[in-house]
């Protein structure tokens, strides 16, 4: 009995997917500021849910940065659109990640996706 | 000036009478084409975490586990695939998080070979389609896990190299 209340049980679960695009681009600006237009898709037939973070290099945190929707659904076979911007005093790796929502329906161990792109923001006279 | 509507006639007809005797012997016909730099993760099923004989491992590798599944698309060879360190149970009895170290290993198959690496690492994606198996082991370091549902999330990340 114990054995079974301990065991961790597959649940059949709906497809998590995602994909990020551009996943890497060269992005000048003319003050110490960044845009990012980035597109997310979804490309299986059921609705997901997706969250966007930002990071450095280093997997930290990106300081001072804004994200249109840090969370969002997008319908099968669709593509959404979102924005990252901030300060970019300095040339800087951004590296941006859209994870896919976890579906926490059952016990077990279940499988998050994520996608990560890179972008590198060049103040132009940098 | 009549003279000169007539020059104007001549040269916008001309096109016309040269036929296609004067037409250029060859010509471009332009193809454009875009591979998008895209990596696609797909989610394929959870896995299942058992518990040892003893109650203070909690794994995909027990007998009674299984790993998850994914798959991983990419179109290019930019991109590389990690696996990140548990960091908890979304979900657990009381006391069943104490004392424990989380560890992840991917084993990959396709156009990707990987056999059990660890969390942390970066391992290279080939081009095209890739088949994961994702397994999870938790230890505890002193007791035993409680009785009661466990669920522990494991991130696949594809990141641009």
């Amino acid at each position: 009995m114990r054995c079974f209340l301990i065991l961790a049980f597959l649940a059949p679960l709906p497809a998590a997917a995602q994909a990020l695009s551009p996943m890497t681009k060269e992005v000048w600006t003319y003050t110490d500021r960044f845009a990012l237009q980035l597109k997310a898709y979804n490309p299986y037939p059921t609705t997901q849910r997706f969250s966007v973070s930002v990071r450095d290099e280093d997997g930290n945190a990106f300081p001072d940065v804004k994200i249109s929707a840090l969370s969002f659904s997008l319908p099968a076979g669709e593509t959404g659109g979102f924005f990252v911007w901030g300060a970019a005093p300095e040339r800087r790796r951004v590296v941006v990640c859209l994870t896919s929502q976890l579906f926490s329906t059952g016990a077990g161990a279940p499988v998050r996706g994520e996608v990560c792109g890179k972008y590198d923001i060049v103040p132009l006279g940098d | 000036m009549r003279r000169f509507f007539k020059i104007l006639c001549a040269l916008a007809a001309a096109p016309l009478c040269w036929g296609p005797a004067a037409a250029q012997p060859s010509g471009d016909v332009t193809f454009n084409g875009l591979i998008l730099d895209i990596c696609i993760v797909s989610i394929l099923g959870s896995g299942t975490l058992a518990p040892d004989a003893t109650y203070t491992s909690l794994s995909s590798e027990n007998p009674g586990g299984a790993r998850g599944a994914a798959t991983v698309v990419t179109t290019s060879t930019n991109f590389d695939l990690t696996i990140d360190t548990p960091t908890g149970f979304s979900m657990m009895p009381a006391g069943g998080d104490t004392g424990v170290t989380y560890d992840a290993l991917v084993s990959a198959t396709g156009v990707t070979i990987l056999s059990d690496i660890v969390d942390g690492a970066l391992s290279a994606l080939g081009l095209g389609l890739t088949t994961l198996s994702v397994g999870a082991t938790v230890t505890k370091g002193a007791g035993i896990f409680p009785a009661g549902s466990y669920q522990l999330p494991v991130t696949v990340r594809c990141v641009a190299s």
